[in-house]
């Protein structure tokens, strides 16, 4: 699953291994951006200088302290987060009218039912708003569970459980 | 805690999110790593992400992929050549510091040998100088012996004036010393020997008139050479020059005779 040949060649400056690296994931570290931006030339910029992270700084990741993916996820909220309290976004910025990530999800009328976002909108609109805001807080916007239990005032020693059922309706979905 | 238990508790969904302490977060790493129920679990859940980040994005643009890959070769461009630049740079600086330097040797080398030669030209120039030089003191010292033997008390200075016929308004200076019996002459207002010829001394006694050749005074060309110190001279009453034959004559030719005079 996880393309450890491409990780090493990436982390031996290789560039044919980087844009492979980056067809991958792109479009998930865009996602997960502009659910934090909800501007999406801006989250494009933030997309920019994550991808020129991930070249200047793959040395240090390492499989011994988790997923490649998940080193993405951390490098990508970082960087929108500091977008977001950049004064460029601050002085751009429209009314949010967006709460998650749900928000950001096209309708299945719009996508090929071989595409991997077909199924997701309706997994996502029979999703319980408390799943929802767990998956959005915990996954998206990277909350760790004690602020998750504490935005969504539900006790800390339930949000691991809950994240995983929740998440368990959107697999069998998918499968 | 059973590995069901293990992937129940949802601890795997929170290590992929990437959400738990760093501390749990490398101890789930470590479990995950040694049991590949976990593994498989993992994969699952990470997967089931990407579907469901994928599918919130509005689609990215190519550009970005193009300006991500031109910034990116851009530092391998600075990178990488720039290093190869650096060290040709240095190999140029290298060849042309050491063709210079060749070069430089080369110069001195050259500059060295023009010194040895000049060096040599001038030693040589002073060796001639020298040898001029100690000629002419011979020479000097030569005429200040004729000076200091003119000059004793002892010599006589006698005028031999010259011959009517062969010699007329010349004459020779004799300066004769009868102590030590030599004779300085002075032939310098004679008449130059022609080509085969020379001029010769003679000793003469009277009654009978008996000569006796005193010298012969080749090389009397040049105005220095022209005084003649000669030495052994018998007694004599008066002395005689003549012309004669190159090599000189037994006996002289009296028709030649171009000074007599008498002591």
């Amino acid at each position: 699953m996880q393309p450890d040949e491409l990780i090493l060649q990436l982390k031996q400056k290789n560039e044919v291994a980087f844009s492979q690296i980056y067809d991958m994931y792109s479009e998930n570290i865009l996602g997960i951006i502009n659910t934090i931006v909800n501007d999406i030339e801006m989250s494009e910029e933030v997309l920019q200088d994550v991808f020129i992270k991930v070249w200047d700084k793959s040395e240090s990741y390492s499989s011994d302290k988790g997923r490649f993916f998940t080193w993405l996820l951390n490098i990508s909220r970082n960087a929108a987060i500091d977008k977001v309290r950049s004064k460029a976004y601050k002085n751009k910025r429209k009314n949010s009218d967006f709460d998650d990530f749900s928000f950001f999800i096209k309708d299945d009328k719009d996508l090929d039912s071989i595409s991997d976002g077909y199924g997701i909108r309706k997994f996502v609109d029979q999703l319980k708003p408390m799943c929802t805001k767990l998956i959005d807080l915990l996954f998206f916007k990277g909350y760790t569970q004690k602020e998750a239990s504490e935005t969504l005032k539900i006790p800390l020693g339930t949000v691991k459980s809950r994240n995983r059922t929740c998440l368990n309706s959107l697999r069998e979905t998918l499968e | 805690m059973t590995t069901k238990d293990y992937i129940e508790s949802g601890v795997l969904e929170l290590y992929v999110y990437g959400t738990l302490s760093d501390k749990d977060q490398a101890q789930v790493a470590k479990d995950v790593a040694k049991d590949p129920e976990l593994q498989a679990e993992v994969s699952a859940i990470e997967s089931s992400l990407l579907k469901l980040s994928k599918a919130t994005s509005a689609g990215v643009n190519p550009s970005v992929k193009r300006e991500v890959l031109q910034n990116i070769n851009q530092k391998v461009a600075q990178t990488k050549p720039k290093v190869k630049i650096i060290t040709s740079n240095y190999s140029y600086f290298g060849w042309a510091a050491a063709i210079l330097l060749l070069g430089g040797i080369l110069w001195l080398l050259k500059l060295n040998q023009d010194l040895q030669e000049e060096l040599q030209m001038v030693s040589t120039q002073k060796e001639v100088q020298e040898t001029e030089m100690l000629v002419k003191s011979q020479k000097m010292q030569n005429l200040e012996d004729l000076l200091e033997k003119m000059s004793r008390p002892g010599t006589r200075k006698l005028i031999l004036p010259g011959n009517q016929i062969n010699a007329p308004n010349s004459a020779v200076a004799a300066f004769y010393d009868d102590e030590s019996n030599e004779l300085i002459l002075d032939i310098s207002r004679l008449p130059e020997a022609p080509e085969g010829m020379v001029y010769q001394a003679w000793s003469l006694t009277f009654e009978p008139l008996t000569p006796n050749s005193i010298g012969v005074l080749e090389e009397a060309n040049s105005p220095e050479e022209q005084l003649f110190r000669l030495q052994n001279i018998p007694e004599s009453e008066g002395f005689g020059i003549t012309l004669e034959p190159a090599g000189g004559s037994q006996s002289p030719n009296l028709e030649q005779l171009y000074a007599l005079g008498t002591i």
